[in-house]
C-alpha cells in the first residue's frame, strides 16, 4: 500500500511536469508573438549609457534601440543620418549644422529639437557630470539655434570626428535640472513623470529591467520612424558561454553574440540556426617597451632586435592555427593595419612586409652585435635577448596566442617569459611595466584622434597619454595631428596611413588580427545582420521580424 | 550557555575584521574597477578623477578600508565604485536566490544521503553498500562543471527529440513565468538541475559520513543491549541507533549551510543563477571591492553563526557535550 502511494505521488508529479513541459515548449516559441530573445552574456550595471559605468557592451546594445542617434554607423563603415535628415559643415570656422527631422520627437509627444542637442552638449561638459567622453564637445565654442529643428555647432578648431557627436540626444524636457549621474541606473524613465522615454523604435517599460534576469524592450508606438516589427525584444543574462550555446540549441533563447569559440563550431551546421561570422572592430596587437619612464628591457629600443623579433613571428601561422584549423573562424586574415579594419575600404598593408622570415631573424640579430649561446639564446652586448610578455591573466587566446609566439621565436634564438597578470591593463600598460605586451584596441570607422596612442608623449602638455611604449617618430605624430584636422574621410585615411607606414617601420607595434563575431540566430529571424562595427548586432533591430 | 554564545560571536568578531582587511587589500591591489574607462583613448579624465575622487581611489588602502567599514555602520554597505548604486538590494536578492538554491539542494542531499548511509550499514557488503559505495566516489569524483553542462546537454536533446521541455537549463525562470501555481511550477522547472548538480556531489559525500556513523553505532554496546531485550530490528535501527548516528551528520550539515550563504559559484555561473556566487564572481571581475566586501561580510559571519549553531546543536543533542 505504501509503495503504491509512493507511485502514485510520483505519476502525479510527472504529469504535473508533463503539463508545464508542454506549455512551456509553447510559450517559449517566441515567434508566436512577435518576441525575440537574446542571450547576453553580461547584465548592464547601469543604463546610463553616457556616464562612467555604464559603458558595458551589453548595457549599449540594450539602450541604443531606445533611442535615437544622429548618425548610425553601417556595416560598411559609412554614417547615416537618423534622427537627423542632413548636417553641413563650414570649414574656416569649423562649424556643423544639424537639421533635425520634422517628425523626430519623444514617445511622450515632445518633439526632439535643436534645444535637446544644446541640452546635450551642456550635460556632456558640465564638469560635475562623470561622462565616458568629452572629445569633440570640448572644442565647441558657440551654439546658434536657428529654429526647433536647425542647430549650429561652431568649433575653436576642426574636428574631423564630428560625425560620432551626439550619438544620444538627451531629452531636455525630461532631464533639466536633474543629476544626470544619477539618472537611468534601473530605468530609461523620464525622472519629470516617472513614465519612459524614448526617441527610438523600441523603448524600455518602467519595470523592464529585472536585475540579475532579463531585460525587456517593447515597441515603440509612438516612434516617428517606420515601427518596429517585432513587439517585444528580452534580453537574457547568462554568463557562461557554454550555458548560452546550449540555450540557443534547446530554443530557449533566439540570438546570441557570443566570443568566437571551439564549442559553437557544431551550432554552424545545425539546422534552423545560422551563424554570420564577422571581422569585428577589436584587433589585437603586441607593442615594445621602448624607455618610457625608462621601462622595459634596453635592448628592445634597438630596431634591428625588435625587427628580429617581427620577423621571428609568424603570424599567419598563428591565426591560422587559432581561428582556420580550428574552423572557428576560417580564413580569418592577420591584421596589417591600425584601427582601419580589413574591411574598410581605407585599409592599408603598411605591416605586410613583415613576413616570417627565420634567416633574416638571426641576421638581424648578428648584425645588432648578438652572439647566440650554449641554450641557444642569443646575448647583446652581455644581456640575454630575453623579454617578459605581458597579458592579462585569464585571456585563453591570449595564452595561445603567446605560445606560439615563444615556441616561434625560441626558433630564432630570442626568448619570451611569459608573465601574465590580472593588473596586465590597470597597472603595468600604463606605467610602462613590460618588454612586449600583448592586447587589444577597438577600431573604429572615426580614425581621428589616434594621436593620442600612437602620437610623441608629453606630459607637460598633455599630449599622447594613451602612448606607454616611449616610441616617438615626430613625422608619424605631426601626421597624426594633421589627420584629426581632415573632414575627407579619404584624404584623412590616407594621412593616418602615410603615418602607420612610418610607425611600421619603425616596429613600435605589431597588429596581428581582428577578433571574429559570431551572430547566431535561428533562421525563422529575419532581417538580421551583423555589423562589424562597434555597434554591435542591434544596429537594425526595428527592421527584423520573426 | 548564554556567556557561550556571547564568548563564541565576541571570537567571531576578529576573524571577521582580518579576513575583510585582507580581502579588501587583496582586491584593491590587484584590480581597477576603472581600467576600462582608463583604457579608452578618447576616455575623459575629469571623469575618471571624479570617481577616483568620490570612491577615495587616490587614498591608501588601509584608508580606504577605514572608509568602507563607516559605510556598513552608516550607509548600509554603501555603494559600488563604478555604477554608485547602493550594494544592499542587490545583496538581498541574489542572498533570497542563493537561498532556494541551497535549501531545496541541501534538504534533497540530507534526505537522500541519510537513506543511503542508513540502508548501505545496515546491509553491509551487500549490492546495495557496493553499488552506494561507487556511485559515491563517482559522485565525489565528479567536477560540478562537467555534471552540470551534461545535465543541460541531455535534457535540450530530450527537448529536440520530443519537444517535451522538463526542465529550463539556465535562469531562475522562464520570460513570461506567469503567476501562482504556474510560477511556483516554472520556478521549480528552472531549478531543478542546479539542485541536482549540488545535491549529487553532497550526497556522495554525506552518504558516506552518514553510513560509517551509523556502522558505528550499530555496533555499539547499547545498540546489543537493546537487541537482546527482545526489541525488534527495525525499532533497534529506528530509536536507537538511527537518532545517535545522526549527530554527527547534523553538525556537519549546520557548518556546511553556514558556507552555503557564501552561494555555489560554479553552479550558478553555469546556470545563469542570479545567486551570491554569480554575485562574487562579477565583483572580482570588475574590481567592484566594495560589492565583494559586502559579500564577503554575509558569508563569514553566516559562517561564524553557523559554526555556533552547530555547536548549540551538538550540545542539545548529545548530553555528553557541555556548552560553557
Amino acid at each position: 500500500m505504501h509503495l503504491r502511494k509512493l507511485w502514485l505521488v510520483a505519476g502525479v508529479v510527472l504529469a504535473a511536469f508533463t503539463l508545464v513541459a508542454t506549455g512551456s515548449a509553447r510559450q517559449n516559441s517566441s515567434q508566436a508573438n512577435g518576441t525575440v530573445i537574446f542571450g547576453a552574456d553580461q547584465e548592464p550595471g547601469i543604463l546610463n549609457t553616457n556616464i562612467i559605468g555604464g559603458d558595458l557592451f551589453w548595457g549599449g546594445q540594450a539602450v541604443s534601440p531606445v533611442f535615437a542617434t544622429t548618425f548610425r554607423v553601417q556595416p560598411n563603415f559609412s554614417f547615416k543620418p537618423d534622427v537627423i535628415s542632413k548636417a553641413t559643415i563650414t570649414k574656416k570656422p569649423f562649424s556643423v549644422t544639424y537639421y533635425i527631422r520634422k517628425n523626430a520627437k519623444w514617445n511622450d509627444g515632445v518633439s526632439l529639437t535643436a534645444q535637446d542637442y544644446e541640452f546635450t552638449r551642456k550635460t556632456v561638459m558640465d564638469p560635475n557630470v562623470k561622462i565616458l567622453s568629452t572629445i569633440g564637445y570640448e572644442d565647441i565654442a558657440k551654439t546658434k539655434i536657428f529654429n526647433s529643428k536647425k542647430v549650429k555647432f561652431t568649433f575653436k578648431k576642426p574636428f574631423a570626428g564630428w560625425k560620432t557627436l551626439f550619438g544620444q540626444p538627451l531629452p531636455s524636457h525630461s532631464l533639466k535640472g536633474e543629476d544626470f549621474n544619477k539618472t537611468w541606473l534601473n530605468n530609461l524613465d523620464s525622472p519629470k513623470t516617472n513614465k519612459p522615454i524614448s526617441s527610438g523604435p523600441f523603448y524600455l517599460p518602467s519595470d523592464g529591467f529585472q536585475r540579475g534576469r532579463q531585460l525587456t524592450l517593447l515597441r515603440n508606438p509612438k516612434y516617428w520612424g517606420p515601427k518596429a516589427k517585432l513587439a517585444r525584444v528580452v534580453y537574457r543574462f547568462l554568463p557562461d558561454t557554454n550555458t548560452t550555446a546550449e540555450q540557443i540549441r534547446g530554443g530557449e533563447v533566439d540570438v546570441i553574440y557570443p566570443q568566437p569559440q571551439l564549442f559553437l563550431v557544431p551550432l554552424r551546421k545545425q539546422s534552423g540556426l545560422r551563424t554570420q561570422i564577422g571581422r569585428g572592430p577589436i584587433f589585437e596587437h603586441i607593442d615594445f617597451q621602448q624607455g618610457f619612464k625608462d621601462k622595459g628591457n634596453p635592448l628592445l629600443r634597438q630596431l634591428k632586435i625588435r625587427q628580429a623579433i617581427g620577423y621571428g613571428i609568424n603570424r599567419p601561422s598563428i591565426v591560422n592555427a587559432l581561428y582556420t584549423k580550428t574552423d572557428i573562424a576560417p580564413g580569418l586574415p592577420v591584421m596589417n593595419d591600425l584601427f582601419i579594419t580589413t574591411q574598410s575600404p581605407y585599409y592599408k598593408a603598411n605591416w605586410a612586409y613583415l613576413k616570417y622570415n627565420k634567416a633574416k631573424s638571426e641576421s638581424l640579430m648578428k648584425s645588432a652585435g648578438c652572439t647566440k649561446g650554449g641554450d641557444g639564446i642569443y646575448s647583446c652586448g652581455g644581456k640575454r635577448a630575453s623579454f617578459n610578455f605581458v597579458w592579462r591573466a585569464g585571456n585563453q587566446l591570449r595564452q595561445l596566442t603567446f605560445e606560439a609566439m615563444q615556441a616561434q621565436l625560441k626558433q630564432v634564438g630570442i626568448e619570451i617569459k611569459a608573465d601574465s597578470s590580472p593588473n596586465a591593463l590597470s597597472q603595468r600598460l600604463p606605467n610602462g611595466d613590460f618588454d612586449i605586451i600583448l592586447y587589444a584596441w577597438v577600431g573604429s570607422p572615426d580614425i581621428s584622434g589616434l594621436d593620442s596612442i600612437y602620437g610623441c608623449r608629453n606630459d607637460a602638455t598633455n599630449e599622447a597619454q594613451q602612448n606607454n611604449t616611449g616610441h616617438c617618430n615626430r613625422k608619424a605624430d605631426q601626421l597624426l595631428k594633421k589627420a584629426n584636422t581632415i573632414f575627407d574621410t579619404k584624404l584623412q585615411a590616407k594621412v593616418t596611413n602615410d603615418a602607420f607606414a612610418l610607425i611600421a617601420k619603425d616596429l613600435a607595434t605589431i597588429p596581428l588580427f581582428q577578433k571574429p563575431t559570431y551572430l547566431i540566430h535561428k533562421t525563422k529571424i529575419k532581417g538580421i545582420k551583423e555589423n562589424p562595427t562597434s555597434e554591435g548586432p542591434v544596429w537594425n533591430l526595428g527592421k527584423w521580424s520573426v | 550557555m548564554v556567556t557561550y554564545i556571547i564568548r563564541r560571536l565576541l571570537y567571531g568578531i576578529p576573524v571577521i575584521v582580518v579576513s575583510s582587511f585582507l580581502i579588501f587589500v587583496f582586491v584593491s591591489t590587484t584590480t581597477d574597477p576603472l581600467e576600462t574607462a582608463k583604457m579608452n583613448p578618447r576616455g575623459s579624465k575629469t571623469a575618471i578623477n571624479l570617481v577616483i575622487k568620490e570612491k577615495h581611489l587616490d587614498k591608501p588602502t588601509i584608508e580606504r578600508y577605514g572608509y568602507w567599514v563607516r559605510d556598513v555602520f552608516t550607509n548600509g554597505g554603501g555603494t559600488t565604485i563604478l555604477t554608485d548604486r547602493p550594494i544592499f538590494p542587490d545583496i538581498r536578492r541574489v542572498l533570497g536566490n542563493t537561498l532556494q538554491l541551497v535549501i531545496a539542494a541541501e534538504l534533497l542531499t540530507l534526505l537522500l544521503a541519510v537513506a543511503v548511509g542508513v540502508y548501505s550499514a545496515i546491509r553491509q557488503y551487500s549490492a546495495f553498500d557496493y553499488s552506494a559505495t561507487t556511485l559515491s566516489f563517482l559522485g565525489l569524483a565528479i567536477p560540478t562543471f562537467w555534471l552540470g553542462l551534461i545535465l543541460q546537454i541531455i535534457f535540450i536533446n530530450i527537448f529536440l527529440k520530443w519537444h517535451v521541455r522538463i526542465f529550463y537549463t539556465a535562469s531562475l525562470s522562464s520570460v513570461d513565468p506567469g503567476h501562482g501555481f504556474q510560477f511556483f511550477l516554472d520556478r521549480v522547472q528552472h531549478l531543478v538541475l542546479p539542485v541536482i548538480t549540488l545535491a549529487i556531489v553532497g550526497i556522495a559525500g554525506y552518504s558516506r559520513f552518514m553510513r560509517a556513523s551509523m556502522l558505528e553505532v550499530i555496533n555499539a554496546d547499547y545498540v546489543r543491549t537493546a537487541r537482546a531485550k527482545g526489541l525488534v530490528e527495525r525499532r533497534v535501527i529506528l530509536r536507537h541507533a538511527f537518532r545517535n548516528a545522526l549527530i554527527p551528520l547534523m553538525t556537519l550539515a549546520a557548518i556546511d549551510f553556514g558556507t552555503f550563504f557564501g552561494g555555489a559559484v560554479i553552479t550558478e555561473t553555469i546556470f545563469g543563477l542570479d545567486g551570491m556566487g554569480l554575485f562574487f564572481i562579477n565583483s572580482l571581475n570588475n574590481g567592484e571591492t566594495y560589492s565583494l566586501m559586502a559579500w564577503l561580510l554575509i558569508t563569514a559571519t553566516m559562517v561564524v553563526v553557523f559554526n555556533l549553531i552547530a555547536d548549540i546543536v551538538l550540545g542539545f543533542l548529545d548530553p555528553r557535550i557541555r556548552l560553557d
